[in-house]
């Protein structure tokens, strides 16, 4: 696959937001310093490509139309990506394959949410419950984090991980964070403070679960000839992948393994052509701590995860440093932006200027890793160092 | 600015509908593929392991193993086995003791049709 360069990003920070402003507010912002990072002009943008999950957080249907009129972009193909948590890196999928495909020289990727300002959080939550199978699970009035907790369970049951295994991640991921600007939850934290956190469903406490977020990421795609020579010389997309796995989490042989993640990863890497083991940096769905164990494992990026996670592979001064960003966990989650920003994160740390916690070593090939409902829609993209 | 929407659905099950009208009563109706014998519950109308549209509806016990349970912000929850599904559900608990290792399907306690699992078989479904 010839390589897609991410020509310019940005984003918002990640919050909860009560000063005035408003979705199409921050999806305008990192659109317009987005352009400005790739030093490139509004009518060099050839496709705009919208991420949102839900328009029950706005209550604006079709926002892809909105948003392009409020970039002032007209006379563009114009479209929106939905995949639940997925949308935002499903998005930037969509865009490198406009690029590949000859269609488009320069594809912008907005991907917004305001999950924590419009509605109660409460109310957030029973939507999500309609986000998985919504004439199964949606009728019992099961919430995210309790399906998330019995899949956390069947993988703890299958490798003897615990709640200390999960509360190490959150603890990290968090201490991550701080370092990171546009983060929403930076904190200094033990386990024991993760374990005294109230249970939210077993084994999940509320320190071990992604917070509601709100904000806006961009980044803009193009190949190397149609880019300025300040945006030429950025990280690539050399590997995309994508696969779904089924949708009720009863119907999976291993309800506790994420195994469309190694599928997704496997077209990502084959792409690429290179090997797990060539990865050296990557940025994972942590939406719960546990998640971020079991995307590790279904990415095939370990062997024996707990093992690893205890020696401390995954830290910054690890051979495979994971979620630098914060993470959901830390970072915050935005939905339909999250995976906007996890790409725009590896690709700064390729490019050696991203703004947060880097790693001890300088890396050269990154790993993106989104998903939907209970990894149920699975995204992976692989980056190389310019 | 505050904006209030509401909103209600009429929904209709298609296909579906001997599966969820049996659920409304709290009986287990499962598909099984006549091609290759696989039980599915809740019931699909393609079978999910050789996609063969030829199933049809078989009903089950009731009874179900629970493998894993949480409580979630308000109720509880479990994965179980319903005695002759080669799938494990997710089902919403109703008066399941801490430790019991099964329950059976009952009428749902609410106005969705979902899957309940109460503890005694006195409250299964039955069918007519």
């Amino acid at each position: 696959m010839d390589p897609v360069v991410v020509a310019g990003g940005a984003m918002t920070p990640f919050n909860r937001r009560k000063d005035g402003s408003s979705w199409r507010d921050w999806a305008r912002n990192t659109f317009v310093a987005a352009l400005a990072d790739a030093d490139l002009e509004r009518q060099d943008i050839d496709v705009l490509i919208v991420a949102s999950e839900s328009d029950f957080f706005t209550l604006q249907l079709n926002p892809a139309s909105v948003l392009a009129d409020d970039l002032a972009l007209f006379g563009k193909p114009v479209m929106r990506v939905e995949g639940g948590g997925a949308s935002g890196h499903l998005a930037v999928q969509a865009a490198t394959m406009q690029v590949l495909s000859g269609q488009a020289d320069r594809v912008a990727v907005v991907g917004v949410e305001a999950l924590a300002s419009h509605l109660p959080g409460a109310t957030v939550s029973k939507l999500y419950g309609l986000s998985f199978d919504a004439w199964t699970d949606g009728m019992i009035g099961i919430d995210s984090t309790a399906l998330y907790a019995l899949s956390a369970m069947a993988f703890q049951a299958r490798t003897g991980a615990n709640e200390n295994d999960f509360a190490a991640v959150a603890v990290r991921n968090r201490d991550n964070a701080r370092l990171n600007e546009f983060a929403h939850l930076p904190l200094a934290s033990s386990v024991d403070e993760v374990l005294s956190s109230p249970i939210i469903a077993a084994p999940y406490h509320r320190l071990d679960c992604s917070p509601l977020s709100d904000g806006a990421a961009c980044i803009i795609l193009g190949r190397g000839s149609g880019l300025p020579d300040a945006a030429r010389d950025r990280a690539r997309l050399v590997g995309i992948g994508a696969a779904n796995d089924r949708v009720r989490l009863g119907e999976r042989s291993d309800p506790g393994h994420f195994g469309s993640k190694r599928i997704a990863a496997g077209r990502a890497l084959a792409g690429a052509g290179w090997a797990h083991t060539d990865i050296d940096i990557a940025e994972v769905y942590d939406s719960y701590s546990g998640a971020q164990l079991q995307a590790i494992e279904g990415l095939g990026l370990s062997a024996d995860v707990i093992a690893d996670e205890r020696a401390g592979r995954f830290d910054a001064q690890g051979d495979l440093p994971i979620n630098l960003s914060g993470g959901l966990l830390g970072q915050g989650a935005p939905v339909g932006a999250t995976g906007v920003a996890q790409v725009l994160a590896i690709a700064r740390q390729l490019e050696g200027r991203y703004w947060g916690r880097t790693p001890s070593r300088t890396p050269l090939r990154g790993l993106v890793d989104t998903h939907g409902g209970i990894a149920t829609l699975c995204a992976v993209s692989i980056l190389e160092a310019p | 600015m505050k904006r209030q929407l509401t909103l209600e659905y009429a929904f209709e099950f298609g296909a579906l509908e001997p599966y969820y009208s049996a659920v409304a009563r709290g009986v287990a109706l499962a598909s099984v593929c006549e091609q290759c014998g696989y039980a599915a519950f809740p019931a699909r109308i393609l079978c999910p392991k050789c996609a063969s549209s030829y199933v049809k509806w078989k009903p089950l016990l009731g009874r179900a193993q629970i493998v894993h349970r949480t409580t979630g912000a308000k109720h509880e929850f479990a994965l179980v086995r319903f005695d002759g599904a080669d799938t494990q559900t997710v089902v919403r608990l109703h008066t399941i003791p801490p430790h019991a290792s099964h329950g059976w399907l009952i009428v749902p306690r609410d106005d969705l049709i979902g899957l309940w699992l109460g503890a005694a078989a006195s409250d299964a479904g039955k069918e007519d």
